[in-house]
């Protein structure tokens, strides 16, 4: 019985930590110097680029333009907002929501590149 | 036509005939290799129009693809390593000369670049050798010390990146095109090609029939799950977990073992500010990346804070209050029933194993070198012209991790012999291919000391 409950546990603690590596983010923060469609791996690939149609602050849902046709994603706390200002040959920031505005040149990437999900990480060109 | 112009235009034919023979026994590249060496000079040459530095200036060739104090000492002041002691947009809040001088620790903004005074980790610099059985997991590409070290996919391919914003700007801006320029997508298929080309292909497959008693008991030890455990995170030595614990292929795993929690850091002894290393992720997990073991005796200090300096350290670091306190060794316990308990001469016949595993790597290497060199096969990731000396080098690496844990005093012989052969051939051109042969005899006589 005893035995059998510590096999239990150890199951249980190896799989906890099996998910938990799956599930933190990995590093991701020089993605910010990184200007609109040159993420290595990312833009062209897993990214979508266009342009942004709407944004709906209470319920955090940013509506754009690709080439498939108007998409909305939602973003949460932790989806983080670049200002790509590298255009203009300025150090790109964090930004908030408020940055993002109807007819913004943006690239959004997916949380685990799901069709529909979150938004990772969001791009919004400055010029 | 007279003598003289039969006697040149002779000459000349045969001096053509020579040098089309030479170029046409020199095996064509393949793509792959050619690939290889485009991905070497980028690594070794590439500034990336930022502030001087290549990836070399970190992970340099001569010195097992990382830098130590030691071998900080010896570069010139005006070393691009250095380029915040003289370039006046790097002086503040981009490295610490003081604590890269005295502990080869290099200051990364893993956890973002908004509060560059106070948010920000120290870290050694790890060698390359063997990413090929290490980046991958089940959980992911796992790059740099936590793991999480590339932007983009988070691959190797992206890694170069992420490395050339943190380390190779002008300025603090980081403004790509004025800053540095981003490699372009061939660069980085090339940088790859060469990251994985560096040192070992393969994992060993343990046991080995090791002939020290001493380091054959330290591997009998590494693998026990009832002893040292080792081998439950470093499967056959390497950076890649044990599927008897973890499932099939977990590949690269990351822990929390507690090197933080060491008492008496040389970051803390030295009372230069230096935040927490929260490790994987923003904000961290407190977990770091498990390196591969086989490289390590050679490319010390230890952990991703340069904490100790031996291996045997290294080894008794799982012995201490620090690890046994941590999620790791929690987890240990669980999956094996204790918690680690190794008394000094286990640790240095753990150690011993370690060294050992070490130079037969460098033999390996080092025999590889100069049969490519002898039969002119071209290895992308080297310079030919310069494989004889690298053959070397690793001969003395083998010498070095040997000499300094008093083990196989014959092998270590027979590994001198071995460079001097090599010495000699530098000296003597036309016993070129005797002296080479003599040393690649010298280098098995000297694995036939280590293994049976």
């Amino acid at each position: 019985m005893k035995t059998s409950l510590k096999h239990k546990t150890t199951i249980l603690v190896v799989a906890v930590f099996c998910w938990m590596s799956h599930t933190v983010y990995a590093q991701k923060e020089t993605e910010l110097f990184i200007p609109l469609g040159q993420s290595p791996g990312i833009s062209g690939k897993l990214s979508v680029m266009g342009k942004c149609g709407s944004i709906t602050p209470r319920d955090s849902v940013v509506s754009f333009m690709e080439p498939g046709g108007m998409k909305s994603c939602r973003m949460n706390y932790r989806t983080a907002i670049y200002l790509d200002r590298s255009k203009l040959k300025l150090t790109n920031t964090k930004g908030s929501l408020a940055d993002i505005k109807p007819g913004s040149i943006i690239e959004v990437k997916l949380v685990d590149n799901k069709p529909n999900g979150l938004i990772e990480w969001i791009k919004v060109q400055q010029e | 036509m007279t003598r003289l112009q039969i006697l040149i235009t002779s000459l000349l034919v045969i001096s053509c005939w020579c040098i089309a023979s030479c170029l046409s026994s020199r095996k064509v590249p393949s793509p792959q290799d050619a690939l290889i060496a485009k991905g070497r000079n980028i690594f070794f040459n590439e500034t990336f129009g930022g502030n001087g530095r290549t990836c070399g200036t970190c992970h340099r060739a001569e010195n097992n693809l990382t830098i130590d104090p030691a071998f900080i000492a010896t570069l010139p002041d005006t070393d691009r390593l250095f380029v915040a002691e003289f370039v006046p947009e790097l002086k503040e809040n981009f490295e610490d000369p003081k604590l890269m001088r005295s502990f080869g620790l290099i200051l990364e903004n893993l956890d973002g670049f908004d509060e560059l005074k106070t948010k920000f980790v120290r870290r050694g610099v790890p060698h390359t050798f063997a990413l090929r059985n290490s980046v991958l997991s089940n959980a992911g590409p796992h790059t740099g010390w936590s793991g999480d070290g590339a932007p983009g996919d988070k691959s190797l391919r992206s890694f170069a990146t992420g490395a050339v914003i943190q380390h190779f700007t002008k300025t603090l801006n980081r403004v790509p095109g004025v800053d540095f320029r981003l490699p372009t997508a061939d660069e980085l298929d090339a940088l790859e090609a060469f990251q994985l080309s560096s040192g070992r292909q393969q994992d060993l497959q343990l046991p080995l029939k090791l002939k020290s008693v001493i380091a054959l008991r330290g591997q009998e030890i590494f693998n026990d799950p009832a002893k040292a455990k080792c081998g439950v995170c470093h499967l056959n030595a390497g950076a890649n977990a044990n599927p008897d614990f973890f499932g099939a292929n977990p590949g690269n795993l990351n822990f929390n073992t507690g090197v933080e929690d060491l008492p008496d850091k040389p970051t803390d002894l030295s009372k230069e500010f230096t935040p927490r290393d929260d490790g994987f992720g923003t904000p961290g997990d407190g977990t770091f990346n498990v390196p591969s073991l086989v490289e390590a005796a050679e490319t010390g200090p230890f952990f991703h804070n340069n904490s100790v300096e031996t291996i045997e350290a290294a080894v008794a670091f799982y012995d201490g209050e620090a690890f046994n306190n941590s999620p790791a060794a929690h987890l240990l316990d669980s999956l094996t029933g204790s918690t680690i308990e190794l008394d000094a001469t286990e640790i240095v016949s753990i150690a011993s194993f370690l060294r050992v595993i070490n130079a037969l790597e460098n033999i390996r290497q080092g025999t590889d070198f100069l049969n490519s060199y002898m039969t002119r096969k071209y290895l992308g990731n080297e310079e030919f012209n310069k494989l004889p000396t690298r053959a070397a080098d690793e001969a003395d690496d083998a010498i070095r991790v040997l000499s300094c844990g008093g083990l196989h005093p014959e092998g270590v012989f027979h590994l001198q012999k071995a460079i001097t052969y090599i010495n000699n051939s530098k000296h003597k051109r036309s016993k070129q291919t005797l002296n080479y042969s003599n040393a690649l005899s010298e280098l098995e006589l000297a694995r036939k000391e280590i293994i049976e």
